[in-house]
Parts: structure tokens; C-alpha cells; sequence
């Protein structure tokens, strides 16, 4: 790996190697040009670092305490945030559904939320780069949504004893399902410079870090092609503060490595920190923030989730947990609400049942114990829906510090009118699969998944806190770019639209920079 | 629906010494079955011995090293001050509540029952545990933490911890530490060829 000098000005410093932050890192390195990548957590090898064992992966969660509240505080720790080269792709389920092109303009559509100042078709072409370049496995044609220029480069992964059961109950029921598209490989995959990918063992461990390269998480797609092209990836680099000269441009990234303060002197920054630490890294550096804006219109979809056990055998742990999807409550017939839902099927390790249980329904002692034998009868379903922006969910900073010295976050959530619709419709419609599927002791727990849209993008700079490009209103050489720039929540699970954004943005900066340069001449 | 059923493939000890189980993973179960040290190393002996009842009940779990192991974990935890990235905003930092709710557990049991928590009968111990998860221990040592949120947090700590130990994942039939190789019939028993093999179906 090339490595860079702290003293040597680089051109871009990408802070965070998540969705947001890998796939421009590598569009920017292959440019020629010369990118550092400061990431917090650690680079792993994970055919040697990751176990199967839940307790162990922990070590995949920000470990830093965030402060929850409101009246559904946000559980965060293994439920919505990763740490380390890949960011939260290396325990995301990576279900990789796109969003349709009317989720983008849902105040046109129905005067909530907010528009995107970009289209579906805007983004179009790079979410067909990323399903080829990533290998996602799925239903050609997919049977939702605008039609493709072509379909998904592997066929769809085997459907798991929950996506089974999703399938038996909404046929019943008239419900069209279908293979969900996944970033895990149905077939052993090559792909220049990379190499080959292994095919998807069934192993189930997703969402607790993939041992094999199957899954497309960052570490083994974006980050091996960006190193290919001679950008500088520092793990255990902990961004604290941006230091911005007289004519309020970001100068130099000051970071903590192994406890040491170091700076990295740079003409470009791309904030891919995440819907958290992006709105808290603006707010403590008191940047970027002249439309008070930052850390405002936090969103978490609404994410229910409906469980079952059943006569058969599950094994809940075999096979991806993400299998099966229905996208026909894309917008609910005469539903009481705004924009909608999908529907997916749900694999479980048992630590994270037992906790969701016992969060849940306060089981505990024999009962517990004796409801835990039925864990290889197990299955899962689970929404995700929009959440609309609302006054009163937002992050600041709390008055407490961190183990790093930071004021800890606090996010204070609650679900709306809208929310609380949205999830009890599908609680309904999710019973009713269940049980066509011959479910018995249904329970649920309603729960909010995914960050979302602390630092919104939008056209108009009182209102908003990046442009339609992805760069900053107040700092000229700012780009943000992960899931906090999300002007409304989408329907659906976000990498790939954050992936998408960040190919897009590196386009839209090359250009950029490139008329910046002619000018200047 | 059948309870206690035998695991499907073997048994963990059997499963770990196999070749079925890769080396990662074997590092770190054969770690976590070692006998540890379980003298507390942040709560006081009293708090120690009153966290290891409470985990006892909430776990249904007879075997004493079990249950101390657990509450062991906790301490080692708060001891090296380590989060797992949240908490509730209304509740003090977890060593406060930890320390707070394990004395006001014991006031509680004092001002209703003239004992301390760990002197008292199992059904008043289970009584007391009841009235924490309703939030209705009352008295002024539970103002500074609420007892609802504290049982919430106690019953998924210590569930989550309880069934990170290889027995408790055996008893449930969890066989996914078998990752060596991964799985080929995933789907409902049904289409499952690996279940009609008599060498599985026929185990104890
Ligand atoms: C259990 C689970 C399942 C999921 N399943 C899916 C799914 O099926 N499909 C889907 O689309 N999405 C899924 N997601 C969500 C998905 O993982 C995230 O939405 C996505 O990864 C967010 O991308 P990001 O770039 O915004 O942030 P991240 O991917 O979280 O990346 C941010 C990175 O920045 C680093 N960082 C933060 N602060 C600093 C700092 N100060 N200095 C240096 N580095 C810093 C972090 O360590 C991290 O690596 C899932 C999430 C969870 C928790
Ligand atoms: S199920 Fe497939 S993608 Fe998921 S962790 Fe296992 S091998 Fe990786």
C-alpha cells in the first residue's frame, strides 16, 4: 500500500470507509489522485479475526456511548452502527433493494417529508455499476419497479426456511414475493483488480461479519480497488477536529492514532463519518452549520419486526438472513399514511433473539428458558418503511465526554402519527402472513433501523447542509457524503442508494475540481 | 411442538472437536469454556454476591458458576468502563446504575422484609425481582435510577451474555458454530435432504 507523509498536502483526506466513504475513495484514487482514508476502527482480516459468535463480533460495533432519547429511543450498538475498513457494510444483512423514483419526491407526492434535489434517474446508472461491480445476487427481472437496462450479474441466493415461510403465507394470502437482490455471491465471482470472491457458504453470520468474502462488504470490494490504485488507508485514526484557515477552507484533519495526535495537511475532505459522527464531528468543530441544520431531521425507518415459531424446523441460523421480499405495499391501497413499506424475511442468531425477546415481552426466568428451546422453530419477518422528518428528532451534543474526550451524542427520537400508522398496517398485513404460514406464539417488537438525514442535502442553503452535489453550503472544499445527506428516509434498506451517492459524487467533484483548475489558469 | 430437543448434528464438545468448526471459532469458544476467576474486580463483595442472585433468577439457572459467570462479565465490564455504544439518556452511566440499583435492590429488601436481598427466601427474592420489573419497588434510593429501565437493561445483559456460553447455545440446538464448511440444505425440513440421514436423525 502506498502511504502519504502527514506534512505532504494530499488532495482529499475521506474520513470514514463505509458506504458512504470506499466507493469514491476508489473513484478518486483511480482519477490519479492522491487520497488518504482516516478510519476509526480497525483494518481486519476477517478469515483470521471473526469467529461465529456473536459476543465476539461485538467488536464490529462503535463502541464509543451514544445517549438515546425521546419517546422510542434509538438502540444503537449492534442494531444501527459498525466501526472499522468497511464501516457498518461489515455487519450490514446487505439487502440491496432500490428505491423507486416516486420515494425521491414524496412532498410532491403527498407535501410531507421532503423532495431529493435529484431523481431516481439521476442515480440510475450507478446503481446498475454497483449491482456488476459488487455481484449481487437477485431475480432477473425484478419484478418491482421501473425496468432495467439489464439484470442482476448472478442469480438469486436459495431461499432459507424464513424466506420459505414468507413465500407459503403470502401466496395464500395473493401477496407477490420475490428472491430478494443480496450482496452476498450465489457463485464464486472475479473481477479485475480484485480477484475472486467465494460463492456464499449459507453460514448465516452476516450481520456478525462475513469470514469468507461472499458478502460485499467494503473491505474486500471498494477498499482492495482503491489500495489498487494507490490510495493510503490509515486504521485506528480517530478524526477529532478540522482545522479551517482565515478564508474558511479545511486545511488539515487532526486525528488521535493509538492515543497519538497527528495532522494530515490536504486541499479536499469527504465527511463519510455516518448519520452520527458526521453531525457531531460539524457540531463540536462549530462547522459547516450557518443553516442550523446540522444534526437536525434525524430519521430511522420504521422497522417492525414480526416473529413466529413453526411445527418445522427453521434452523434460523442457516443461510442469509435476508431472503425473501414483497414490495406490494410499495403505497398500501387506501392506506392512513404517506409513502409505504417493504416486506423481507428475517434469519436470527440466538443472541440477538434472546435480546430482542426479552427487550420485547420481559420474559425471563423458566419461561425464558423454555422459550429459547423453541429457537430452531423460529422465523422472522420485518418491515422497512419511511420516517418522516419531525421538529423534535434531531442529534446534539449532550454535556457528557466520551472515552475519546468528545461530547457524547444524544438523539432524541419519536415515532409520528405517520410512523405509528405505517407500522401497524404492516403489523396487520404480518400476522396475517404468519399466520397463513401456520405461525404460532406471534410477538413483535417495534424497533427504528438505520440513521438517517442529520445533514440534509438540499437547493436552498438556509435549509439545507450540502448541495445537490454533495458539498458543503459554507465550506468550499467540504463534501460529505454517507447517510446523513438523505433528504427523506427512502422505503427502503439505504447502502445502496448511499454507494450510489458517493460514485456520483466523486463524478460531480471530478468535474468540479477539473473547471476549478481550468479557471485558475 | 417438541421441547428439549436433542441437537441435531452432535454436541458442542463433539462439534469443537471436529474438524467442523474453523479455527477462529474454535479459539474463541474453548476461551470462553475456560474456568475463570470470577472475584469481582469493580462491585463490592455485597453488590457481587446480590448480582449473582439476580442473574441466578433471571436466568433460571441452577448451577451456581453459571450464573456467577455471568454476573462476572458484567463486572469485568464495568470495570474496564467499556459500553456497548448506548444508553438510555434518563439513566446514570451504567457503573452508576449498576452500583446505585444493586443497593437500592438491598434497601428494598431491607425496608420490606428487614433482610438483605441475599438472606431472604427464593419466593421473596422472586417477589422483589417482580416488583423491580413493574417498577414498583418504590422508596427514595430509586430516585436516582429507574428501576424499570435498570431491569430492562440487567434481563438483556445478562440474557445476551448467558447465551453466548456454548451449553446454553447446545440446549437450544444452535448448531452455527459448525462453520468450517457452512450449509448446503438450508430450506424446510421437507426439502432438507441432511435430516433423512439416519446418522443425524438417530442421535440421542
Ligand atoms: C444489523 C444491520 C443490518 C443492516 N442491514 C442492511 C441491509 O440489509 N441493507 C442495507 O442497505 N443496509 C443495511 N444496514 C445499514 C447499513 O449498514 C448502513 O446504512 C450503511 O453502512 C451506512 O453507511 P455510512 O457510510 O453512512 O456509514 P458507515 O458504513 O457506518 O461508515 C462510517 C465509518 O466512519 C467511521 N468513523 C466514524 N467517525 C469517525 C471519526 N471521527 N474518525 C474516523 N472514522 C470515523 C466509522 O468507524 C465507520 O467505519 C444494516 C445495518 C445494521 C446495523
Ligand atoms: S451467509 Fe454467506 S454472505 Fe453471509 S456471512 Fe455467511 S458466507 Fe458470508
Amino acid at each position: 500500500m502506498k502511504t502519504y507523509a502527514n506534512k505532504e498536502i494530499v488532495d482529499a483526506v475521506v474520513i470514514g470507509t463505509g458506504a458512504g466513504g470506499s466507493p469514491l475513495l476508489a473513484k478518486l484514487s483511480a482519477a490519479g489522485m492522491k487520497v488518504v482514508a482516516l478510519e476509526a476502527g480497525p483494518y481486519w482480516n476477517p478469515a483470521v479475526d471473526f469467529a461465529s459468535d456473536e459476543r465476539e463480533q461485538n467488536k464490529l460495533y462503535w463502541p464509543h456511548e451514544r445517549l438515546s432519547a425521546g419517546a422510542d429511543p434509538i438502540i444503537f450498538g449492534r442494531n444501527n452502527s459498525g466501526t472499522g475498513v468497511g464501516g457498518s457494510t461489515l455487519h450490514y444483512t446487505a439487502y440491496m433493494p432500490r428505491p423507486h423514483p416516486e420515494d425521491f419526491m414524496l412532498y410532491t407526492e403527498a407535501g410531507v417529508s421532503a423532495d431529493w434535489p435529484l431523481t431516481y434517474y439521476d442515480l440510475e446508472r450507478y446503481y446498475d455499476e454497483l449491482e456488476w461491480f459488487l455481484g449481487i445476487s437477485g431475480p432477473t427481472p425484478y419484478p418491482w419497479g421501473p425496468a432495467r437496462k439489464r439484470g442482476y450479474p448472478l442469480a438469486a441466493l436459495p431461499l432459507n426456511a424464513p424466506a420459505q415461510l414468507m413465500e407459503k403465507g403470502c401466496r395464500t394470502l395473493g401477496i407477490r414475493t420475490s428472491p430478494a437482490a443480496n450482496a452476498a455471491l450465489s457463485a464464486a465471482y472475479y473481477q479485475e483488480p480484485i480477484g475472486w470472491r467465494h460463492a456464499c457458504t449459507n453460514r448465516g453470520f452476516c450481520e456478525a461479519g462475513c469470514n469468507n468474502g461472499a458478502k460485499a462488504s467494503m473491505d474486500v470490494t471498494f477498499i482492495p480497488l482503491a489500495v489498487h490504485h494507490g490510495a493510503e488507508i490509515r486504521p485506528a485514526c480517530f478524526v477529532t477536529e478540522l482545522e479551517e484557515d482565515r478564508s474558511g477552507r479545511i486545511t488539515a484533519v487532526a486525528y488521535l492514532q493509538n492515543g497519538k495526535q497527528q495532522k494530515q495537511l490536504c486541499k479536499w475532505i469527504f465527511l463519510c463519518a455516518g448519520a452520527i459522527e458526521t453531525p457531531r464531528l460539524l457540531l463540536y468543530n462549530k462547522m459547516a452549520n450557518s443553516s442550523n441544520q446540522v444534526g437536525r431531521n434525524f430519521m430511522a425507518h420504521t422497522s417492525l419486526q414480526l416473529w413466529g415459531e413453526f411445527e418445522e424446523e427453521t434452523h434460523p441460523y442457516k443461510g442469509i438472513p435476508g431472503g425473501l421480499i414483497s414490495e406490494d405495499t410499495l403505497r398500501p391501497h387506501g392506506a392512513d399514511f404517506a409513502s409505504g413499506y417493504l416486506v423481507q424475511s428475517i434469519g436470527v442468531l440466538p443472541v440477538t433473539y434472546a435480546s430482542t425477546l426479552v427487550r420485547t415481552t420481559g420474559l425471563w426466568g423458566a419461561a425464558l428458558r423454555e422459550r429459547m428451546q423453541q429457537y430452531n422453530h423460529v422465523a422472522g419477518i420485518n418491515m422497512h418503511g419511511d420516517c418522516l422528518p419531525q421538529p423534535g428528532n434531531f442529534l446534539a451534543l449532550s454535556d457528557e465526554q466520551d472515552d475519546m474526550g468528545l461530547p457524547k451524542p444524544v438523539v432524541y427520537f419519536s415515532n409520528g402519527d405517520n410512523e405509528k400508522r405505517m407500522a401497524a398496517h404492516a403489523k396487520a398485513l404480518m400476522t396475517r402472513i404468519w399466520e397463513a404460514a401456520g405461525a404460532r406464539h406471534i410477538w413483535s417488537n417495534m424497533r427504528n433501523a438505520h440513521t438517517i438525514g442529520t445533514c440534509r442535502m438540499g437547493t436552498d442553503p438556509a435549509l439545507s447542509v450540502v448541495n445537490s452535489e454533495g458539498r458543503s453550503h459554507d465550506i468550499p472544499n467540504l463534501y460529505i457524503c454517507d447517510n446523513s445527506i438523505f433528504p427523506s428516509a427512502l422505503r427502503v434498506n439505504p447502502s445502496l442508494t448511499i454507494m450510489a451517492l458517493s460514485l456520483r459524487t466523486a463524478d460531480l467533484f471530478l468535474a468540479h475540481s477539473k473547471r476549478l483548475e481550468n479557471a485558475s489558469l | 411442538m417438541s421441547h428439549n430437543k436433542p441437537h441435531q448434528l452432535a454436541t458442542t464438545r463433539q462439534l469443537l472437536d471436529s474438524a467442523l468448526v474453523s479455527t477462529a471459532t474454535k479459539a474463541v469458544l474453548e476461551d470462553r469454556l475456560q474456568e475463570k476467576q470470577t472475584a469481582p474486580a469493580f462491585l463490592d463483595a455485597a453488590s457481587f454476591r446480590l448480582l449473582t442472585i439476580l442473574c441466578r433468577h433471571l436466568l433460571a439457572e441452577e448451577d451456581g458458576t453459571r450464573a456467577a459467570r455471568v454476573a462476572a462479565d458484567i463486572d469485568a465490564r464495568l470495570a474496564a468502563n467499556k459500553s456497548n455504544g448506548w444508553r438510555y439518556q434518563q439513566m446514570p452511566a451504567d457503573r452508576d446504575a449498576y452500583a446505585l440499583a444493586l443497593k437500592a435492590m438491598d434497601e428494598t429488601a431491607r425496608s420490606n422484609y428487614q433482610h438483605a436481598f441475599a438472606d431472604l427466601s427464593t419466593d421473596k427474592q422472586l417477589a422483589l425481582l417482580h416488583q423491580l420489573q413493574k417498577g414498583e419497588t418504590g422508596g427514595e434510593y430509586w430516585n436516582k435510577v429507574s428501576p424499570l429501565k435498570f431491569f430492562e437493561e440487567l434481563l438483556c445483559e445478562a440474557t445476551e451474555l448467558y447465551y453466548s456460553y456454548p451449553y446454553a447455545l447446545e440446549e437450544i440446538g444452535f448448531a452455527g458454530i459448525a462453520d468450517a464448511q457452512g450449509w448446503k440444505e438450508i430450506g424446510l425440513p421437507q426439502e432438507k435432504e441432511e435430516d433423512k440421514q439416519p446418522a443425524i436423525t438417530q442421535l440421542p
